[in-house]
């Protein structure tokens, strides 16, 4: 029984992704409808597994190549966030879309779901680069007018990175029989010492680009905006969360890779956590585009995540700080999912603004509160709950983060702190820019967020709110994964 | 053991395309491609079999040949891909296009022969004749372009032909035989060395490593692209094999005690790999600036090139029983690969070369819109190319790069892995061109072309997730 509800969580997408091209005019509604069930499906395993660790082996390719699933704390929470992400960018989109976009989308889920499931390291590796694929079509088909360079550079970028993890990969399964299982990496010890740093580079050049971090972050204004609204959706509250996954779920465990991790590696993380941080909201600040404004806070809440894994490497061997650490790590995953649930009502916010009025740039807009009354009340939600506000998730995972990392950074916070501030104040100027103030007569009469756009931004807005102020299901699961990262039962 | 004859084949396909000859000037070119694809077809099941009943033990030899299990699982690939290319060149209206039938059987029969040979006689003469039937093709149909590419592939052939025989005959003066495998001993070491530099320069030649290789973009992009698939697939292939052959028995040597390869002579070594990496560079690199689709495939050709000489690289490894084995099937899968995707990739260029439609990237821009199938599989066969998993191409390179980082050769596996990742950017500009740019021209498209490649991107999306079954090949050691 539960083998086969396994076998279904990969079967549906695949089986998804063939379906709307055979819908003539009804793909979106059909696909809405799938991934609803899906979603509803995917629910109904997050309950029966809830707070639960198992490993199913799907089927085997050869010695030590055999697709193997692991439902996890982390994966679970993960899982959800696949289906209900993908559901809502279906939801939002106009059906005047050809049909092979659905297509497109449900092959990024059932990758992504590969990604976070997988227990194997080549199985692993496989999902990861067939993300690019789907990810590829979205974003050059039907992308912006810098949708050609912006297409190369985000594959070339990401593909980079995980060639190298595909030595890394190599090594780690050489020096383990050629067995390529996740559970050889608690045996990581036996590599010899001169191909360690080879082994870390591939992993940290794989996730850190596609979180993305400080310095590897360009790819990622260019295609969250280049990319249709949807798309951007996606991009940004899932594609970086393979980064997310692949830092908690492999670099940084105490019982695998994060062994071989020197301490200066936490120093690194630190710095280019709250590099990420503050560099992306003074860049923010500088913004005029509206949509680029929003990827620059997608990437400092990134910066959340480096932190919270530099900070757990930095202070792992003091054991006295057990619940800073603890803390810290669920701040840093919560963070997946909080991110996960509130960027999408940023660019849909933006989206609604751009189809509605026809331009991003903050210049044009102003007072449309008066013509979009619904979209002003869901865009000033996200951004409330984008910059870390009380009663919405993001602040569950900020202010765990931040209360944790006091132990190391001590009055360095406030350089944390000033981004914060910073953060807060282009999120409250874009807002007033754009939707308060004088209305612009230049753009004459325009319509309010149609009703596909309006109630996935509202469900969403709705669970950020829940999820801010009861946190518990989502919360107690990372904290049991930060209890197996620390390297306890 | 079921087995059969292994001359059975060799004369299955004399017979077939003799007929074919003697019937040229009597029936349609339609009815003499008809007789001469049934007679590669059979042999491409007569080595299925061979295949399915044995194992990898399987051996036949005699004073001239090794018929092993490895030679029928690469003349598998030669039968493969010599079908497709017949049934692909069916629509010229050319008379002369006749005798391109009649030629595919022949060299495959002298390919069959090449890799099987373990004398440098037999091997020579063999090549020789694999040559000879490959530079007529490459000028079939006989147009202005296409004499020019098979003109400069016979020269340069010839040249290598020369250097060969030159090796041949320094390995006699140094070995007193002829035989690869049956060595009484080596009496003049450097004479020998010498000998090997010249078999590798000379086969390099046809495997178009870096610098030997300005006949290939030529000829490739000059030839009808059918003839392409044929040459940049199936003759490289065999050259590969016969390197191989020939290379891993100093291993052999070198296993019985004949020579330290290890001590005296570093240089082989270094020299192989230089040449694999230069391979690899310079076909990437200049492959970023082509703004013609097959002259990209002819560049991105010497690329693999490249990659597949990565194996020359292993030579150093001992253990000869198993290595030899892993080696050859390391070999087979990215040939297996190679041979799908490129000839592929060449058979949806015939698409164009049909209608007289130059394969430049604009002429390929809106392919999607117009002929959805074949877009999308021309886009599957570039993923794997590219080595864009859950393709062939990916479980090719998979295979390659992680024996090299068990043989403790990391570095040469970054090095092919970042060859790898330049590739990218030319492979998915094509895909971007046939995807999302406004279609500049009328695009017709050919159906039985289109179920080809459709065939081939299915074989390499199903064999990339099989591969690691079939061959059961989880641990290399």
């Amino acid at each position: 029984m539960d083998d086969i509800l396994i076998y279904l969580i990969f079967a549906f997408p695949l089986l998804f992704t063939i379906i709307p091209l055979f819908t003539k005019k009804y793909a979106k509604l059909i696909s809405t409808v799938f991934s609803g069930l899906f979603l509803l499906f995917i629910l109904y395993i997050f309950i029966i597994k809830y707070d639960k660790t198992s490993i199913y082996t799907l089927f085997s390719l050869s010695n030590g190549i055999s697709f193997d699933v692991i439902i996890n704390y982390l994966t679970l929470p993960l899982l959800l966030l696949v289906a209900l992400v993908i559901f809502i960018a279906i939801s939002y989109q106009d059906k005047n879309i050809e049909n092979s976009y659905f297509s497109y989308v449900f092959l990024l889920e059932f990758s992504l779901i590969g990604v976070f499931l997988s227990y194997n390291l080549v199985f692993f590796y496989v999902f990861w680069e067939l993300v690019l694929i789907p990810a590829y079509f979205m974003l050059g088909r039907w992308g912006g007018p810098r949708k050609d360079y912006t297409s190369l550079k985000f594959l070339i970028y990401t593909h980079v990175g995980s060639v190298f993890m595909l030595i890394s990969i190599f090594i780690i399964g050489f020096y383990n029989n050629s067995n390529f299982s996740y559970s050889v990496l608690s045996n990581v010890k036996n590599i010899p010492s001169p191909l360690i740093p080879i082994v870390l580079l591939g992993f940290f050049l794989a996730f850190f680009i596609k979180l993305p971090s400080f310095p590897f972050h360009t790819w990622a204004p260019d295609v969250y905006v280049e990319s249709p609204t949807t798309s951007s959706m996606i991009f940004s509250g899932l594609l970086s969360k393979m980064g997310a996954f692949g830092i908690f779920g492999i670099f940084i465990n105490k019982n695998g890779i994060g062994s071989l991790l020197p301490t200066w590696v936490g120093v690194l993380l630190i710095i280019l956590g709250i590099t990420s941080i503050v560099y992306s909201a003074l860049v923010a600040l500088a913004q005029k585009d509206l949509k680029r404004l929003v990827a620059y806070a997608s990437i400092g809440h990134m910066g959340f995540i480096t932190l919270s894994a530099g900070v757990f490497l930095y202070i792992s061997p003091l054991s006295q700080y057990l619940n800073g650490i603890k803390l810290i790590l669920t701040g840093g995953m919560f963070m997946i999912f909080a991110h996960g649930i509130i960027i999408p009502i940023l660019f849909g916010s933006v989206g609604s603004v751009e189809r509605s009025t026809g331009t991003r740039s903050m210049n044009d807009l102003g007072g449309i509160t008066k013509m979009m009354p619904n979209l002003a009340f869901i865009m000033v939600g996200g951004f409330l709950a984008s910059l870390g506000l009380p009663g919405f998730a993001g602040f569950i995972s900020e202010f765990s983060v931040v209360i944790g990392s006091w132990i190391v950074l001590q009055y360095w916070s406030f350089i944390l702190i000033f981004g914060m501030v910073v953060v807060a104040s282009y999120h409250i100027w874009a807002l007033q820019k754009t939707l308060f103030g004088p209305y612009n007569n230049y753009l004459g009469k325009i319509s309010d967020m149609l009703l596909n756009e309006l109630w996935p931004m509202l469900l969403l807005l709705i669970i950020a709110f829940i999820i801010g102020i009861y946190p518990y299901p989502i919360y107690h699961l990372f904290y049991n994964y930060s209890n197996i990262l620390i390297g306890g039962a | 053991m079921p087995n059969i004859n292994p001359y059975l084949e060799p004369i299955i396909l004399l017979v077939f395309s003799l007929i074919s000859l003697i019937l040229i000037p009597f029936v349609n070119k339609k009815i003499i491609m008809a007789i001469s694809s049934i007679g590669i077809f059979i042999s491409f099941i007569l080595s299925l079999y061979v295949i399915f009943n044995n194992d990898k033990s399987f051996y036949l030899s005699n004073s001239f040949f090794n018929f092993t299990y490895y030679t029928y699982l690469f003349f598998i690939l030669f039968t493969f891909i010599g079908l497709f290319s017949e049934i692909s060149l069916r629509n010229v209206n050319n008379k002369d296009i006749s005798i391109y039938y009649v030629l595919i059987p022949f060299s495959l029969i002298s390919m069959y022969f090449a890799i099987s040979s373990n004398n440098l006689i037999s091997l020579f003469v063999s090549f020789e004749a694999a040559s000879l039937t490959t530079y007529v093709l490459a000028g079939i149909p006989k147009e202005k372009r296409t004499l020019e590419a098979s003109l400069k592939y016979f020269v340069i052939g010839a040249l290598s032909s020369g250097i060969i025989l030159l090796g041949i005959s320094y390995y006699y003066i140094s070995t007193n035989t002829l035989s690869l495998y049956n060595v009484p001993g080596i009496n003049n070491l450097f004479l020998y060395i010498l000998s090997l530099l010249m078999l590798f320069v000379g086969f390099g030649f046809k495997l178009s490593l870096f610098p030997f290789h300005n006949w290939a973009i030529d000829t490739y992009t000059g030839a009808r692209a059918t003839v392409s698939s044929l040459l940049s697939t199936a003759s490289k292939i065999m050259a590969l094999v016969i390197m191989i052959n020939i290379f891993f028995n100093i291993q052999l040597l070198n296993f019985h005690g004949y020579f330290d390869i290890k001590t005296t002579n570093d240089l082989l070594y270094y020299i192989f790999i230089a040449i694999s990496i230069l391979t690899m560079f310079y076909g990437n690199i200049t492959a970023l600036m082509q703004r013609d689709v097959k002259r990209m495939l002819a560049y991105s050709s010497i690329a693999n090139a490249g990659y597949m000489s990565m194996i020359f690289s292993l030579l150093y490894y001992l253990n000869y029983k198993t290595f030899i084995n892993t080696v050859y099937i390391i070999t087979f899968i990215f040939s297996l690969a190679y041979v799908i995707m490129k000839g592929g990739s060449f058979i949806a260029m015939e698409n164009f070369e049909e209608y007289s439609i130059s394969t430049t990237l604009d002429n390929l821009s809106g392919l999607s819109k117009k002929s959805p199938i074949l877009a999308l599989s021309f886009s599957i066969l570039l993923f794997s190319l590219a080595g864009i998993p859950p393709t062939l191409g990916f479980m090719g390179k998979f295979y390659l790069f992680y024996t090299l980082v068990v043989n403790n050769l990391w570095w040469f596996a970054i090095i092919g892995v970042i060859n790898s990742a330049i590739s990218v950017y030319y492979y998915f500009r094509v895909v971007m061109y046939m995807y999302w740019k406004e279609p500049k021209n009328e695009i017709k498209n050919d159906r039985v072309l289109e179920i080809i490649i459709l065939t081939m991107a299915i074989l390499s999306i199903i064999l990339g997730i099989l591969v690691p079954y079939i061959f059961n090949i989880g641990v290399i050691k």
